[in-house]
């Protein structure tokens, strides 16, 4: 019995020395996401994001983060960079970037941290198509109506309309984007919505409208706009040159404080006159 | 050279200056162990706002909603006190209540001790006071603040006006016959008396001066009490957005100015010896007076309460059910019951306006008016119109800390110490009115 018990001890002692050992050698775990973004300027972008696991995941800064394009038999690469303190990396890819597409016209990128002697390494793949999304505006009798057309670019730039694509529609305001709704794309790569007639635009009734498809599994996120001015004028105030609220204050308080108080301290200095004339009668 | 009647020799006179002059050359072991004891209670105050300088406004208990705390209702309270010069150097003057001529100059130094005291306790509950002069160069007009800091101003200098006006033939009685007092004062006498002989081209200049400034004091001090009144009802928060407030606070300064002349009356009689000035007689009269006030002060009271608490609107409706029921209740009804009610039932009767009694309901009256501005500041800053949420739980209430009530006490003990300082400088009643009056009571006797 007093062996099984050093047996026990002796186990649990080793198992909590090799569990040291081990943490202390061990490297932390990292993760990485990959996303494709093309931008209304038509720009296409991977944008990576490096996290590890410390108490929590937090960014990665200072990472180098190789970004590839590969297929079956081939691999290139195209850039090396360096994540920022969100951990963040963004790939512009260009007309001089060396991008491999499969017969059906899939470009398939592989994205890659080497980890160090901290950090465990990483990778990650994301396959896309190329796609376009197009804005345009509709307007029959009195019924005005934004319309998009979304549509694949094939191997030899062959577009094909997209079926069944979710499409969002936003307002652009000046800080974030309001939803205003979603539409499938038909069979024509087309998805139409009202347009929100009843919302206010700049001073000449200019909207701007954003149109995206988000996190898609095959065409990633794709971000188109247009503008148009069918919203209502909005009539800017003028500010007050003098108010309450401003650095001036109204001419009207400015001239009775004056009074008032010149009213009040013109007495103040009769009397100190006064008090000289009284040291001065005889 | 003319001499003017009043410095003949009389037996009125001679015991009138011989009265009045006696506590500028005695140095009494009380009167020492007195101003010890406020020069003490200062010092701590000092301590604690050098705490508050070193660590900044968290020694206090003020957070970001009750951000005005124990100092500004101090300042309130202090502002209204300071009104009491106002009332005696011009009211009661200008309407020809001779019984009061005992009392302006006691109400003057008040009004002077209080205001520059007040002034000192808005500098307390600033920040940063460093940047103080940062008001003056870049204030904006449109500030209620930037009001009330060129009224203090203009209400400060009207008063010291006031003060000194009346002084200067009571200076130069003192330069004439007192002369067992230390040369400083000695040099005082002489210089601030600017060659007085009682001329009557002097006396004349004398008497149009101090009309001009009894008729400007009352609005500048009506001023200066409803500014600080808009300094609450411009600001966003329920029970001060009330265009009742005005009148409310110049009401309740003018009943707390008259308690405390009372409470001063009570200690200077017995401290100078002076209860055949400071009689019986006239504490009646300002048992009436103060009846008055009150009853003034309590119809403005039931205005303010009245209207918010028939309707019970949202936050308003919130506000005066903390006032009535909530936490605040019980310093809320004493307030209304022995700082206003009470002493109005017992000053109706003859027997309530004798010195003591009198006093004692002085010091409710000014202990009232003091929790009264707190219970104006504090509750109304506890319910802000957003909705407090996810915020610290010290957020929520107001305890004043031991840095908040030092700084408080010190700052009463120096309107004490300027008032004790002053009263010790001068004589605290105008020797030459008095000489008048009695000139002017005896003229149709002789004819």
């Amino acid at each position: 019995m007093n062996n099984l018990f050093k047996y026990i001890l002796f186990g649990f002692m080793a198992l909590i020395f090799a569990t040291g050992d081990i943490s202390a050698q061990g490297k932390k775990t990292t993760r990485l996401q990959v996303e494709y973004y093309k931008n209304h300027d038509k720009m296409e972008m991977l944008i990576a994001t490096l996290i590890a696991k410390e108490r929590r995941y937090v960014p990665l800064a200072g990472a180098m983060i190789r970004f590839y394009s590969v297929n079956d038999t081939s691999k290139a690469l195209l850039e090396e960079l360096v994540t920022n303190d969100e951990g963040k990396v963004v790939l512009k890819i260009n007309d001089n970037s060396k991008i491999f597409y499969d017969p059906s016209g899939i470009m398939t990128f592989e994205v890659e941290y080497g980890g160090n002697s901290s950090y465990k390494s990483v990778q990650r793949q994301i396959s896309v198509k190329r796609a376009n999304l197009d804005v345009f505006f509709f307007q029959k009798d009195s019924i005005k109506s934004i319309e998009v057309n979304a549509s694949e670019i094939g191997p030899d730039n062959l577009i094909t309309p997209i079926q069944g694509l979710h499409v969002r529609f936003y307002i652009k305001g000046t800080f974030s984007l309001l939803d205003i709704g979603k539409e499938k794309t038909d069979q024509y790569g087309n998805a139409r919505i009202d347009f929100p007639v009843y919302m206010p635009g700049d001073t000449a009734g200019v909207i701007k409208i954003v149109v995206k498809i988000e996190d898609d599994d095959d065409y990633g996120t794709i971000e188109s706009r247009g503008e148009i001015n069918w919203g209502i004028p909005v009539k800017v105030i003028k500010k007050e040159r003098r108010g309450l609220g401003d650095t001036d204050a109204p001419l009207w308080m400015v001239y009775t404080l004056i009074i008032l108080l010149s009213a009040v301290w013109f007495h103040y200095l009769y009397v100190i006159y006064m008090i000289i004339k009284i040291k001065l009668a005889r | 050279m003319m001499k003017n009647e009043h410095t003949l020799a009389d037996p009125f006179n001679e015991k009138v200056e011989k009265d009045l002059l006696a506590h500028l050359t005695s140095n009494r072991r009380k009167g020492r162990i007195f101003v010890f004891v406020l020069i003490a209670i200062i010092l701590v105050g000092l301590f604690a706002y050098y705490r508050q300088l070193r660590y900044g406004l968290i020694v206090t208990a003020m957070r970001d909603y009750t951000s005005w705390g124990v100092y500004i209702a101090n300042f309130v309270f202090l502002v209204a006190i300071s009104l009491v010069g106002s009332l005696f150097s011009s009211i009661l003057k200008l309407s020809k209540a001779t019984w009061s001529t005992p009392l302006t100059r006691i109400s003057e130094i008040i009004a002077i001790a209080a205001i520059m005291c007040a002034s000192i306790i808005i500098i307390v509950d600033m920040g940063r006071p460093d940047r103080f002069f940062n008001v003056l160069i870049h204030g904006r007009i449109q500030s209620p603040i930037i009001w009330d800091v060129i009224i203090i101003t203009t209400y400060l200098t009207i008063s010291l006006l006031l003060l000194y006006i009346s002084l200067i033939p009571d200076l130069a009685i003192c330069r004439d016959k007192v002369k067992n007092v230390a040369k400083w004062k000695r040099w005082v006498y002489k210089v601030f008396s600017i060659n007085w002989h009682g001329t009557p081209e002097q006396y004349k200049i004398l008497h149009k001066i101090s009309f001009t400034l009894s008729v400007m004091v009352i609005p500048v001090a009506f001023a200066i009490h409803t500014v600080t009144s808009w300094l609450f009802s411009t600001t966003w928060r329920p029970g001060w957005d009330s265009t009742n407030l005005g009148p409310y606070f110049v009401s309740g300064a003018l009943m707390a100015g008259a308690a405390v002349i009372i409470v001063a009356m009570y200690f200077i009689r017995i401290a100078l010896n002076l209860k055949e000035y400071l009689n019986d007689k006239l504490f009646d009269h300002m048992g009436k007076l103060l009846v008055m006030l009150s009853l003034v002060y309590l119809y403005f009271n039931i205005n303010e309460y009245l209207g918010p608490a028939f309707k019970m609107v949202g936050v308003e409706g919130e506000h005066i059910i903390e006032l009535f029921f909530g936490k605040y209740a019980g310093m809320y009804w004493m307030v209304q019951i022995f700082g206003l009610i009470l002493p109005i039932v017992v000053m109706i009767f003859k027997w309530g306006r004798r010195p003591l009694p009198m006093l004692v309901l002085s010091f409710m009256i000014l202990l009232g008016a003091w929790f009264k501005r707190f219970l104006i500041v504090i509750p109304s800053l506890q319910h802000p119109y957003l909705p407090i949420q996810d915020v610290d739980e010290s957020y929520r209430h107001y305890i004043p800390t031991w840095e908040e009530w030092a700084i408080t006490c010190a700052s009463f003990a120096a309107v004490l110490l300027i008032i004790t300082f002053l009263i010790r400088l001068f004589p605290v009643i105008p020797i030459w009115e008095l000489k008048e009056e009695k000139e002017s009571n005896s003229k149709p006797n002789q004819k």
